[in-house]
């Protein structure tokens, strides 16, 4: 083995791998539904389009908002899924296809962490596949925390190695293209965010024992480009950290923890509108960079909902292979696929029915196939795993803004561009969803004053 | 011998000398490669040439991961920040004013025209033009030069930068009949 082989084909705690799955797939699930899908209303208008790649536009040249719902809706049912059920190459090479396209589709959406995370999950690709209870034994088995520390459960996929590399070099980009005059002048820290405001109470005690405002910002900025550096430095190190004997490089990389949470941290304080970038960002630095032993016990926490389930299925689990229960399966299967079908008509958005009813038939076509081949048992997980999505993304939607967000920037649309009629019926839906005190009830007055009505 | 490996990966583990890892003794080649892993993980690459067709991934996706966002640097595609990992550039808080005009014949005679980018484009594509994103540029000229029969149609933008300074005037433009598109004069 090369050094770059031993690099990238190294080991690391079985945990990591584990938690950042299972974490970043709910998460990516929850910003398709809660954030990107709001934005829907932008597509297919006036029939004007450009897609990221050219290929993809004489593909597609006017994906609508149809389209661009139905397309995140699957995406993230399909994360959800994974998540609960586990990682299948399958699956996620799919999962990666559908985000990629939802964002790609068009300049629309020029998000650059939209692109980041489709290079995660095609990192993901090469994740190995762990079970919780190989690194967290359920509280029963014998084995002892220490023994546990003396034994770390290792795992090898050179997916995890890569993704790390691939934060380092982002983290690396980003800090070179702020070496720029503007920037290190902070002036563009302080046009871009809140920061004047969050940091006036600092910068007037600065002034008054003498330091310039100007001079403040300057260092603040200037400051966020070794900040950085710093960082990706970290997560180049940080994929050796659990079979290194070098204790200098554990504690590099609990410092460069430390900065990735002020630098993430620091940027919500200043409320730069980044959507859940931060977010993901600091779940990419707990799992690589924290110690071992912590991610375990981060760990531990996600599995703990799943071991609960575990041993209230144990019963229904015990009869895996047995033919008499395919009937149950496709019941519940089928049972499943009416409650896909009924909550995308809930949901209210153009093209979530028709993903619904997509995801709804696969489900069926997958466990007519696996009775068939009398593996029906083996699809329980997935089928339960697809109706607590299912029950997950409905909840979302309720509990969430989007639909009030997609219906209102849809009317301010059509009111700009002249179609008054269109405006009004898509203002008076999102008033369905409007959150107290935001109704746009002036509006609608005002649109069926200008209609006659 | 470590406690958590599989069955299948505690296979042919050599005798070799042991070292330390996190103060605990542990062989050498158990730490790098005989780790557990279910079957059928893409990234499990211990085979010799599963493990070329592994390393020839990573060298193209890192290749790619590296020279996107450099390709940036090294063009003069300023506008079109895309894929470059440019998070809070100053070139994404310049402020920039936009002017679409078009050469069309009426009643005999070629006269040039405003046109309202606003009754022809959702306001979200009004800022990616504002933003003088090229490709977005270049093809709502062409859709004028399809949809109002002109014979020229022609964006200019004047950017103010992140400092207040006003940068070079930037002129696009489509000679319909040709196609023929051109940047600051310049085909």
């Amino acid at each position: 083995m090369t050094a770059s082989e031993r690099y990238f084909h190294g080991s690391y705690r079985a945990a990591r791998p584990y938690l950042f799955a299972k974490v970043f797939l709910a998460m990516l699930a929850l910003d398709t539904w809660m954030l990107m899908i709001g934005h829907a209303g932008r597509y297919g208008v006036a029939g004007f389009n450009v897609a990221h790649f050219r290929w993809l536009d004489r593909l597609e040249p006017v994906p609508s908002a149809a389209l661009y719902v139905g397309v995140l809706v699957l995406t993230g049912l399909l994360a959800l899924c994974i998540a609960l059920c586990g990682l299948r190459p399958v699956a996620l090479f799919a999962l990666f296809l559908l985000y990629t396209f939802s964002w790609s589709m068009s300049m629309l959406d020029s998000y650059q962490h939209h692109y980041f995370l489709s290079s995660i999950l095609l990192c993901m690709l090469f994740f190995p596949r762990v079970r919780g209870t190989d690194f967290a034994p359920p509280p029963t088995t014998a084995a002892t925390v220490n023994e546990r520390e003396r034994n770390p459960h290792l795992v090898s996929g050179f997916g995890y190695n890569l993704l790390g590399v691939t934060v380092g070099v982002l983290y690396t980009y980003t800090s070179i293209a702020k070496m720029d005059a503007a920037w290190c002048a902070g002036h563009t820290i302080r046009r871009i965010s809140s920061a004047e405001t969050a940091f006036a109470p600092l910068v007037g005690w600065l002034v008054r024992v003498g330091l310039p405002a100007e001079r403040f910002w300057s260092l603040l900025a200037t400051s966020v480009i070794p900040l950085e550096l710093c960082v990706a430095l970290g997560y180049l190190l940080a994929v050796r950290q659990d079979t290194s004997e070098r204790r200098w490089l554990r504690w590099a990389c609990t410092l460069s923890w430390l900065l990735a949470m002020t630098l993430h941290f620091g940027a919500d304080f200043m409320g730069l509108q980044i959507g859940w970038f931060s977010d993901y960002m600091i779940l990419l630095a707990c799992v690589f960079l924290l110690p071992g032993r912590i991610v375990e016990l981060l760990g531990g926490l996600v599995i703990w909902p799943a071991r609960f389930a575990a041993a209230q299925l144990a019963d229904w689990h015990d009869d895996v292979g047995s033919a008499e229960h395919n009937l149950p399966t496709l019941g519940l299967s089928a049972a499943i696929a009416v409650v896909l079908g009924l909550v995308g008509r809930m949901l209210d958005l153009p093209g979530a029915q028709s993903a619904c009813l997509l995801a709804a038939v696969a489900l069926l076509g997958l466990t007519t196939w696996a009775v068939w081949r009398g593996r029906a048992a083996q699809l329980r997980t997935l089928i339960l795993g697809t109706g607590i999505a299912v029950l997950l993304m409905w909840g979302a939607f309720a509990r969430s803004e989007v639909r009030w967000d997609f219906y209102r920037y849809l009317g301010g649309d059509l009111k700009r561009r002249g179609q008054p009629e269109a405006a009004l019926d898509a203002y008076l839906k999102g008033e369905r969803y409007a959150p107290s005190g935001q109704s746009r009830r002036d509006k609608i007055e005002e649109l069926e004053r200008q209609l006659g009505r | 011998m470590r406690g958590s490996l599989s069955q299948s990966a505690e296979l042919c583990i050599p005798q070799q000398k042991t070292r330390t890892l996190h103060g605990h003794r542990v062989l050498p080649d158990v730490i790098d490669h005989h780790v557990m892993v279910e079957p059928g993980s893409l990234g499990q690459a211990s085979a010799p040439r599963s493990r070329s067709w592994a390393n020839a991934f990573i060298a193209l996706f890192l290749a790619y991961q590296v020279g996107m966002p450099l390709s940036y640097y090294l063009s003069d595609r300023v506008h079109d920040e895309r894929f470059s990992w440019r998070m809070f550039s100053t070139v994404r808080l310049q402020e920039c004013d936009v002017q679409v005009h078009e050469l069309a014949e009426r009643s005999g005679t070629v006269r040039e025209r405003p046109v309202v980018v606003e009754r022809d484009l959702q306001i979200a594509w009004i800022g990616l033009l504002k933003r003088l994103r090229p490709a977005v540029v270049e093809k709502y000229l062409r859709q004028r030069c399809e949809r109002a029969h002109a014979q020229q149609v022609t964006l200019q933008g004047q950017c103010v930068n992140s400092n207040g300074e006003a940068m070079p005037e930037r002129s696009f433009a489509v000679h319909c009949a040709t196609g023929q598109w051109s940047t600051d004069g310049e085909p």
